[in-house]
């Protein structure tokens, strides 16, 4: 790997070769044959050559999979029976899920230089006497605190954070979550970003909920957190119990799928939403028609 | 019973005259595609509802599927008027996963563009949100000042509104010889120029009438709804993350974070006004104390950070600016979370709202200093 100091459209070739399949070839191969083609070269195109055998299922089919084989990868999202593709139709998305999921990589483990355990922290020691089971982790990456908790004493933790004098955690800066569709009984992670005014100082609460289990509300604490987690909702389809007003917030009320969830495909055109809210389609229903067009154009 | 229903009926008549009002997404005050649904009890919001998500590109989810150096120009359409502070967020982020350090000459650059650019904002802010309340002329003697910012932008980057302005470890290039005299040539005008604004506003009865007192959040309350930016300081709270959270050269200046005392519109108003000049005193320091060197540290080619994960954050125009950013070791980051402040501003305009008249909803808008591509992504 070159270390000269140099203009990021260089990268572009580099980086292609070394992905192994290039991005049009297979977006080519991809359309000419059948519609869930599409959906079952992605992981090929996205997986290091490195990568260890986490999803062997999706990358030993060469083949365009027929719509039976998709129904019998793992199903990650519990939304996939909200609307079984209709025949000759490109799938819904939560359908098309293990194929699409971007990266099939291992879920984070901690590398030694970058994640140390926090030792000597009054603040966090306090909680950790506190909550004594309930903290299942408390590191910091990047010199930045992670703190990780149960489920159940997410909301009693955040309460705590909040209340105690010697937290003060009065900003819920930032409030997400990231979809690790391998990790089973803990899909998601919810990562709450809390800042402290008084104190100047920052903390990262992680709680992990498994797919299609609510996780509690804070906007009891911090009013601020309201639109978050509806947006968290809107992108992840993780339910927040106690939360006021729980709509979707950027995309449409009737929307199908969560696009964040990994096995959300990118290039993904709803074509009966159009139909039925926008009376307006550029190309007819041929959707292989629409995939040539798209690589032909990169 | 029959009383009891027309005793209802006149009760609704006379005492609960409720309407709903929407209001865009086309209209000229709410600064792009926003809708509000107004629920008005004569002239006065008794409920208010955002109708967002117009514009969403998904720009988090395309995160995931490109390159690091494919990314930064999808940050400079967020807060289309100052692309330049979004690159700085986002490349800062990849730079501190990478543990690269940035020459100085390109943290000093980085200061000097994000900064001006921080005006740029702030006049645009200020020409609109004049015009909204009625002050026509204040738009073009904004826009003035903000093309000279823009010129500047254009001979340096190329580009005037997406500046594409850094890369991961530095800048693309060093700027041109005569940048250093052109932009203290602005810095020289500024100050007089916004006396000139503050001559037509400060004083002015109708900017008064329609700016004190209308909005007023206490600091707590702010807090609590995670306000940031000039928005949570008119309410009197110190919180600048460029003081209290250094990044970038920022440690090496001088300034003064302004603050309000009332929290209201008008106390937003004076902490901008006060923050454009003090951006003037960065620049000036910047300028003075620019270092010769590289501008550019030595990146690998293909960025690939550790496994792990960054919050970084950064004072942007509209406040505070972050990205969480989540690394498997792959070359397209596992998850890369955005953390807009007009979207998290904009929710306090519920709270804010509700008691005051409709015109004064525009005004509140206008306060907050939304943009619409950030808002919804």
């Amino acid at each position: 790997m070159a270390d000269e100091t140099n203009q990021d459209d260089k990268q572009l070739p580099v980086e292609k070769t070394e992905a192994g399949t290039p991005d049009s070839e297979s977006k080519k191969t991809a359309a000419s044959e059948s519609t869930p083609g599409v959906v079952a070269e992605k992981p090929k195109q996205a997986e290091p050559p490195d990568a260890k055998p986490a999803a062997p299922a999706a990358t030993d089919t060469p083949a365009p999979p027929k719509p039976a084989d998709a129904a019998e990868k793992p199903k990650p999202a519990a939304a996939a029976e909200a609307k079984p593709p209709a025949p000759g139709e490109k799938p819904a998305p939560p359908k098309a899920a293990p194929a699409a999921g971007h990266k099939p990589a291992p879920p984070a483990k901690k590398g030694p230089v970058v994640t140390v355990d926090i030792t000597g922290d009054a603040l966090i020691d306090k909680i950790k006497e506190h909550f004594g089971e309930a903290i299942t982790e408390a590191v910091a990456t990047l010199g930045q605190q992670v703190i990780r908790v149960k489920k159940d004493s997410y909301l009693e933790l955040c309460r705590y954070l909040h209340d105690d004098p010697d937290a003060m955690f009065d900003m819920c800066a930032d409030l997400t979550a990231v979809h690790w569709p391998d990790k089973a009984g803990q899909e998601f992670e919810i990562v709450a970003m809390l800042y402290s005014v008084p104190k100047n100082r920052r903390l990262r609460v992680k709680a992990s909920v498994a797919d299609g289990e609510a996780c509690p509300s804070v906007t009891g604490i911090w009013a601020g957190a309201d639109w978050l987690e509806r947006e968290t909702y809107d992108m992840f389809g993780i339910r927040f119990d106690g939360h006021p007003d729980l709509r979707r917030i950027l995309l449409p009320e009737d929307w199908p799928g969560y696009p964040l969830r990994k096995e959300y495909p990118i290039e993904y055109r709803d074509n009966e939403w159009t139909d039925k809210h926008l009376d307006y389609r550029e190309i007819d229903y041929d959707t292989s028609l629409i995939d040539v067009k798209y690589a032909e154009r990169r | 019973m029959q009383e009891q229903q027309i005793a209802k009926g006149q009760e609704t008549l006379f005492d609960a005259e409720e309407m709903v009002l929407n209001m865009g997404p086309q209209h000229p005050s709410t600064h792009g595609v926003l809708r509000v649904i107004l629920k008005l009890d004569g002239e006065t919001v008794v409920g208010l509802d955002c109708d967002i998500g117009f514009l969403h590109r998904g720009v988090e989810k395309i995160g995931e599927h490109d390159t690091y150096a494919m990314i930064t120009p999808y940050w400079d359409r967020l807060d289309y008027v100052a692309a330049v502070s979004n690159d700085l967020c986002y490349v800062e982020g990849v730079e501190r996963m990478l543990q690269v350090e940035v020459p100085k000459r390109a943290e000093y650059l980085r200061v000097v563009l994000s900064e001006l650019q921080r005006i740029a904002s702030h006049l645009l802010w200020l020409g609109t949100h004049a015009m909204d309340i009625g002050a026509v002329t204040v738009l073009l003697y904004c826009f003035r000042e903000r093309e000279e910012i823009l010129k500047i932008f254009e001979d340096f980057i190329g580009a005037r509104l997406t500046a594409h302005a850094f890369r991961i470890g530095g800048l693309q290039w060093d700027v041109y010889p005569e940048f250093e005299s052109r932009v203290r040539d602005f810095l020289k005008i500024l100050p007089s120029r916004i006396d000139e604004y503050e001559t037509l506003l400060n004083a002015n009865r109708i900017w008064l009438q329609r700016t004190v007192g209308i909005g007023i959040l206490p600091a707590e309350e702010a807090i609590n709804l995670s306000l940031t930016g000039p928005a949570l300081r008119g309410s009197g709270v110190k919180y600048d993350i460029r003081k209290a959270q250094p990044y970038s050269a920022y440690p090496d200046f001088n300034f003064e974070i302004p603050i309000g005392e009332n929290g209201d519109t008008y106390d937003r108003y004076l902490v901008r006004m006060e923050e454009m000049k003090q951006s003037a005193v960065i620049i000036e320091q910047a300028l003075d104390g620019l270092p010769e060197g590289p501008v550019m540290a030595k990146v690998p080619k293909i960025i690939k950070p550790p496994i792990s994960e960054i919050y970084h954050s950064i004072e942007g125009p509209k406040g505070e600016l972050g990205v969480f950013m989540v690394s498997d070791g792959t070359g397209k980051p596992y998850r890369m979370r955005i953390r807009p402040p007009s979207y998290i501003n904009l929710q306090s305009l519920k709270r804010m709202s509700i008691g005051h008249l409709v015109a004064d909803v525009v005004a509140l808008i206008g306060t907050l200093d939304i943009v619409l591509g950030e808002v919804d992504r």
